[in-house]
């Protein structure tokens, strides 16, 4: 009971109300600036228009090619004509809506962009023009020949065509199921030539046979894609299943193809230089792959769960900003309320030596370690209600500007492969006290600094070094399993609760690393009340 | 008369130098008693090792009968302090400074403490915070953070330090009144032998942390001498060049 005498004691005389109101301005202007910081970082990939330039501009640009086509018709002023010309069609077939990255038309619109490309080479040589400094792809060996290879392509771009104007996104994938098809039975067919003429296994037999079967799986893959989004009848972007799919297309694309040998390695050395060794390449690889294998696992626990994520492991495809979204991020406010406690609290021992005013508060009838301890804990009460209210001040910001979203919705979590859901309160409720916990490591040592050393500046200076070294760390070097006895490293909660292996925390066992911080942080505290108890108190 | 705090034997080491050698003595309750002796003679030392600022090294104290070494909490009970410049929270106005003191000490009696701010003479500036007090009342404050908790004994070291002449009275006035009015013990160090002679009953002189002479100052008066005159005569082998 006498410790909650002092603790308040300490508070009382710690905290007055100009002190409480401008640590919640702090606050809530970080968490705002969080808040619209973590939404841009949402929302980048699909700011990016697929049209960036306005067709009022573009029309007189077009007017302008025309004439210089006319002073000089050469082949390079004909082909930026036709350029010109298509985007111009084009935008007035959308009637002015803007399409983005994210939306599946533009997917659509990148395939009619190709055969655009190769009609151009058609008409330009229909055209007669001046061919110099213009080198067409195709060798034509007549115009007749020109003439038809143009109708061909016309012809190709027309189902496109349709599905953009009057198409659901089903039907795209309609199109591209049978593309898929079609290339798996042309694999399917590769592989029993192989295996049927491979009569001594060779390095080039043996590695196009290993790409053609990467290739099988992924086409596979692909098809059970496809299948499961015209059963589901997805029609456009809005649906969050369609960004699901586009994330799984993009894993799936981007793997990369491994080298199985030593010999290719080193013949594609260049281009693989980064690894240095064989062996470093071949861990390096299998880790991308693992990696996009675990985010694909997750994507299909997603639709075949129903549950709506609450962010993709993608650049390229990302869901929009919620409340929950915010909320997932808030233990970025532990860091801040630590270190506006630490330049807060850091003197709340070394200042009272140096004014004096210990000696007033030793000369009560408390034993010593009572008054060492009560101290602490105001430091520690402090920080955590500074967390507590950060997390209530970013719900409700984010909650009146984004809505009070749907927390029964539970969030996907990858534990040590395999894939499960939580309650998405009790998973940002557990990350926020991981990053407290690890917090108070920290609060520790600075206090521990400052009631031995008797100096503000130097637990204040030491402790902010530390604290910004070690944020950089994970930017610098990968993390061995010996840096789970090495807590400090923590500080980067984010890679504590989402450990990646780019930066080696999965190599990091976080809940004996979470131990061993605690183990840590009673030592220095144990040594420290030692300290302070047995010495005189001059000042 | 009941003997209210006991030194016996008592040794203190900082470092390698001994500043308390084998000092014993004692004080009864009721009475004012000054620690004298010259710049470097162990007065700030003594007391802090009596208040368990300083580890005592050998011997032991006590105070109220309770020892200082194994029961502190308990000594510290029985004492109210200032140590040399009274280094009070300045941000904070002055009643909130007694207010923060006698809470922890488990008394909230607005009107008790109300009493001990009138006593102090500090009614008029009780709530402006404490970086506008001048050192005198910044000492009658910390008279009244030590008041506030009704001590047995008040312990001050070198009270009069950068005190005005006026300063000095008021505090000499304050604590006769209090020692009058509440029979507390007061312990004072000081150098001033003038001030010392005019407010204590009895004088402890102390010299290079050796206890030196038990002074009662109405036996001296009868004798016709002054503090002074002991004080030169006591420490002229060691401080002859004092003269």
């Amino acid at each position: 009971m006498k410790i909650f005498k002092l603790v308040n004691f300490e508070l009382k005389k710690f905290l007055s109300l100009k002190k409480v109101i401008l640590i919640t301005l702090i606050l809530i202007l970080t968490c705002f600036g969080f808040i619209k910081f973590f939404e841009f970082n949402c929302n980048k990939n699909n700011i990016q228009n697929y049209f960036s330039t306005p067709i009022e501009e573009l029309k007189p640009l077009l007017e302008k090619y025309k004439k210089d086509f006319e002073k000089e018709r050469t082949a390079q002023n004909f082909y930026i004509l036709l350029l010109l010309d298509d985007k111009i069609s084009e935008m007035e077939m959308f009637n002015g809506e803007v399409i983005t990255f994210g939306d599946w038309r533009s997917n659509v619109l990148d395939i009619i962009h190709s055969i655009n490309n190769q009609e151009y080479f058609a008409k330009i040589y229909l055209e007669d023009v001046d061919m110099k400094d213009f080198a067409l792809d195709k060798n034509y060996e007549n115009k007749e020949e020109a003439q038809e290879d143009l109708n061909k392509l016309e012809e190709d771009k027309k189902p496109f065509l349709d599905i953009i104007k009057n198409g659901k996104y089903y039907d795209y994938v309609e199109m591209l199921l049978e593309n898929e098809k079609e290339s798996l039975k042309s694999i399917e067919g590769d592989i029993k030539l192989i295996e049927k003429n491979a009569v001594l296994p060779n390095y080039t037999a043996v590695s196009r046979l290993h790409n053609l079967i990467s290739e099988k799986n992924v086409s596979m893959d692909k098809i059970k894609l496809y299948n499961y989004a015209i059963d589901n009848k997805i029609e456009d972007s809005s649906d969050w299943r369609y960004k699901v799919i586009q994330n799984i297309i993009f894993n799936l694309n981007n793997q990369h193809k491994i080298l199985d040998n030593e010999e290719e390695f080193s013949y594609n050395k260049s281009s693989t230089s980064t690894y240095v060794t064989y062996e470093n390449y071949l861990k390096q690889q299998q880790s991308l792959i693992d990696d996009a294998t675990n985010k694909n696992n997750k994507n299909w626990y997603y639709l075949e769960h129903d549950i709506k994520p609450l962010t993709l492991d993608s650049n390229t495809f990302s869901m929009p900003y919620t409340t929950r979204l915010s909320m997932n991020n808030v233990y970025y406010m532990v860091i801040v309320s630590l270190i506006i406690t630490i330049i807060m609290c850091g003197g709340i021992v070394a200042n009272e030596h140096k004014t004096g005013s210990i000696r007033l508060l030793l000369t009560k009838p408390y034993k010593r370690w009572k008054v060492l301890l009560s101290k602490l804990l105001s430091v520690f009460t402090i920080f955590i209600v500074m967390c507590a209210i950060s997390y209530i001040i970013t719900y409700i910001l984010s909650g009146i500007m984004y809505g009070f979203g749907d927390f029964t919705i539970p969030i996907v979590i990858n534990q040590n492969k395999v894939i499960t859901d939580v309650s998405y309160t009790l998973f940002t409720l557990k990350n926020m006290a991981l990053s407290i916990v690890i917090s108070l490591l920290f609060l520790s040592l600075s206090f521990s600094i400052s009631s031995i050393t008797f100096k503000t500046s130097v637990s204040i200076s030491i402790l902010l070094i530390l604290i910004f070294v070690l944020s950089l760390l994970p930017l610098m070097l990968k993390f061995d399993a010996i840096f789970t006895y090495i807590p400090f490293v923590l500080i980067n909660f984010y890679e504590a609760i989402f450990p990646h292996f780019n930066t080696g925390f999965s190599n990091i066992n976080i809940d004996t690393s979470i131990i061993v911080s605690l183990i840590m942080m009673f030592v220095i505290l144990f040594i420290t009340f030692i300290i302070y108890c047995k010495r005189d108190i001059k000042n | 008369m009941k003997e209210i705090i006991k030194v016996e034997n008592l040794k203190k080491k900082i470092g390698r130098k001994v500043i308390l050698h084998n000092l014993s003595f004692s004080v009864d309750e009721g009475k004012i008693v000054g620690i004298v002796g010259p710049n470097g003679a162990g007065k700030s030392t003594l007391i802090k090792t009596m208040l368990g600022l300083y580890k005592i090294t050998s011997g032991n104290i006590y105070i109220n009968g309770y020892s200082v070494k194994n029961n502190l909490e308990k000594c510290l009970n029985n004492i109210g302090c200032i140590i040399e410049n009274p280094d009070m929270y300045t941000n904070l106005s002055g009643r909130k400074n007694i207010e923060l003191y006698a809470n922890l000490c488990d008394i909230y009696d607005k009107k008790y403490i109300n009493n001990i701010i009138t006593l102090v003479k500090l009614e008029n500036r009780i709530d402006d915070k404490v970086k506008t007090y001048s050192l005198g009342m910044r000492q009658r404050l910390g008279i009244a953070c030590a008041l506030v908790l009704n001590p047995k004994i008040l312990i001050l070291d070198e009270p009069t330090n950068g005190l005005d002449p006026f300063g000095i009275k008021e505090l000499r006035e304050l604590l006769k009144e209090v020692n009058e009015k509440t029979n507390m013990t007061i312990i004072i160090s000081s150098h001033i032998l003038e001030e010392m002679q005019k407010i204590c009953d009895e004088v402890i002189l102390i010299d290079d942390g050796n206890f030196v002479e038990n002074v009662n100052i109405e036996d001296m008066k009868e004798k016709g001498l002054s503090l002074e005159d002991i004080f030169i005569e006591k420490l002229h082998g060691s401080k002859g060049q004092l003269r």
